[in-house]
């Protein structure tokens, strides 16, 4: 049961959008996520959706594969929308019963807010789809590492990142293990109330931690065996390459945002 | 220069507070031929795995002294060129493995010692195939199996292009089918590209294909030779609770019965053909 979490939802393919530098990407989904918040209008929402939904199709993703990841906030975005709709009390009354009172405003806000988590959901979704998780922790150890001036590690937040995705399933894998194990031996994990589920998680969790800290002894010696010695003179198998297509989407984000911001103020 | 490593009266004292004084190893003394296949045996306990990381430097000896290719493991201005000559492969493959990619495990090594990229990625091709991992070289590396894995370790170890490569239990956690992918993988690579192998193990099984045996019990070399020396000394192996192959332990059990057999056949062929020339001449 627990081995079916995937993590890194990569999806693999050959388009524009998979081809780009991953550092271009994080820029530009971090640019995208702050115009989207700025703007308030409908149009400009119109507008960030026609460029969300080029990106998507630049990449090949799927859109179904996108719509599963609103799958587990559905509850969220409903949650949001009927509280924009009957919290809000500015506006033209279109509706009033009882103590509800709709308007058009809260209407067009509850509207704004859902089409803005919307597309900070697709357009998140597209960078973790489109980019390996190697890469997108290249792209950040890239992103972050004039920072090392000032003493940030960088290389060895990224190098973190690598190990940690690295034994994720391999602790999945041994979490199942050692839950069965002890099963065997009549533990039971999901009876009682909370705290007694609490403590019957120790068992599970200090086998777990005390092999999860003799994995990381061996895999040190293993890594010191292969050279590592921290990120000074690395080189990459794969370094990362700027090319046109980083430039074009750079441009064509900017058009966008700047649509964005200028129908949103104008209208 | 003819050994590429020799281990001279090498003592070590794991460093654990002052309760334990006794010695992991004890006057270790050993030499490996360049381009050799050496195996070292022993039991649990037997010191066997210590010895392995004094091999590349992981481990300084507290007494004696070891040379690899020329280099002590002690000079530390050198010791990164001691492990690019002699790579290591360990026994939990899931230990030992950084990324989440086959192929950039595989040149996680050459990153490290700041080979160019093009070079890393000719490097990597070549090794995957050697090992015969090449359409696994964008899996992840937990849809593997465990001898798949070790392969993929093993490749890693190679794209350095070592001199020596040094399995360190490789095996232990592996079923019989990916045990002997392994070890014929490690014959392919001594015989192939003239690498020196040390094997350490404990499946006597292992050893058949060897140049040289090194026996380890209770932190000190006990007995060395050839295969068909050693498995001569059936009683001996046995009693420091070694098994030796099946043939060589049916010949032996067959000439203690009184039947003329030679007493150091290695494999069931030859087992085999001996009993047929019994046979005949009966």
């Amino acid at each position: 049961m627990l081995n079916d979490i995937t993590f890194g939802q990569f999806y693999p393919s050959n388009s524009l959008v998979h081809k780009m530098d991953p550092r271009f990407k994080l820029v530009i989904t971090f640019a995208f996520i702050i115009v989207l918040f700025l703007i308030n209008s409908i149009p400009g929402y119109l507008t960030a959706t026609v460029f969300v939904l080029i990106s998507i199709f630049a990449s090949r993703v799927p859109i179904k594969l996108l719509a599963k990841n609103l799958k587990p906030l559905w509850f969220v975005l409903i949650f949001m929308f009927v509280l924009n709709v009957f919290l809000t009390r500015t506006g033209n009354v279109l509706l009033s019963f009882w103590v509800v009172k709709i308007t058009d405003e809260g209407l067009l806000r509850a509207v704004v807010m859902l089409i803005r988590l919307v597309m900070l959901i697709f357009f998140t979704g597209l960078l973790t789809l489109t980019t390996s998780p190697i890469q997108l922790t290249v792209g950040i150890e890239s992103l972050f590492s004039p920072l090392k001036r000032i003493g940030f590690p960088a290389h060895e937040m990224a190098m973190m990142m690598t190990i940690a995705l690295r034994f994720i399933p391999t602790l999945i894998e041994e979490t199942d293990k050692i839950m069965k194990a002890q099963m065997a031996r009549g533990a039971s994990f999901d009876t009682g109330n909370l705290m007694q589920k609490a403590k019957s998680m120790i068992p599970l969790l200090i086998p777990l931690f005390v092999s999860a800290f003799r994995r990381a002894d061996e895999l040190a010696l293993a890594m010191t065996s292969r050279c590592y010695r921290g990120g000074e003179g690395r080189t990459r198998m794969n370094p990362l390459k700027t090319g046109a297509v980083d430039w074009i989407a750079s441009a064509v984000t900017a058009i966008f945002c700047g649509l964005m911001i200028a129908i949103d103020l104008i209208l | 220069m003819d050994n590429i490593i020799s281990v001279k009266n090498v003592t070590y004292k794991y460093d654990d507070g002052a309760t334990s004084q006794e010695a992991a190893l004890e006057d270790v003394s050993l030499d490996v031929k360049r381009g050799s296949f050496v195996t070292v045996i022993g039991h649990n306990g037997s010191g066997k795995s210590t010895l392995a990381k004094h091999l590349n430097g992981l481990f300084l000896p507290s007494e004696g002294f070891v040379v690899v290719d020329g280099i002590y493991t002690t000079d530390e201005e050198q010791i990164w060129e001691i492990r690019k000559v002699a790579g290591m492969v360990f026994q939990n493959p899931d230990n030992q493995m950084v990324a989440t990619v086959v192929e950039e495990d595989v040149a996680f090594a050459l990153e490290n010692i700041g080979i160019p990229s093009e070079e890393i990625r000719k490097r990597v091709d070549n090794a995957l195939e050697t090992v015969g991992m090449t359409k696994f070289a964008k899996t992840s590396p937990s849809h593997l199996s465990g001898g798949q894995k070790q392969r993929v370790s093993i490749a890693g170890v190679l794209a350095m292009k070592p001199k020596v490569i040094i399995f360190d239990e490789v095996t232990a956690m592996l079923d019989p089918l990916g045990r002997k992918g392994i070890i014929d993988t490690a014959l392919k690579l001594n015989k192939e590209l003239g690498i020196t192998i040390i094997n350490i193990t404990h499946y006597m099984e292992e050893a058949i294909n060897s140049d040289e045996i090194f026996v380890m019990n209770d932190g000190k070399c006990v007995a060395s030779g050839t295969p068909r020396e050693l498995f001569k000394r059936v009683d001996f192996l046995k009693e420091l609770g070694l098994t030796v192959p099946v043939a060589t332990d049916i010949a032996h059990r067959l000439n203690s019965k009184g039947i003329e057999i030679p007493c150091n056949l290695l494999t069931m062929d030859e087992l085999t053909e001996a009993l047929c020339q019994l046979k005949q001449k009966i």
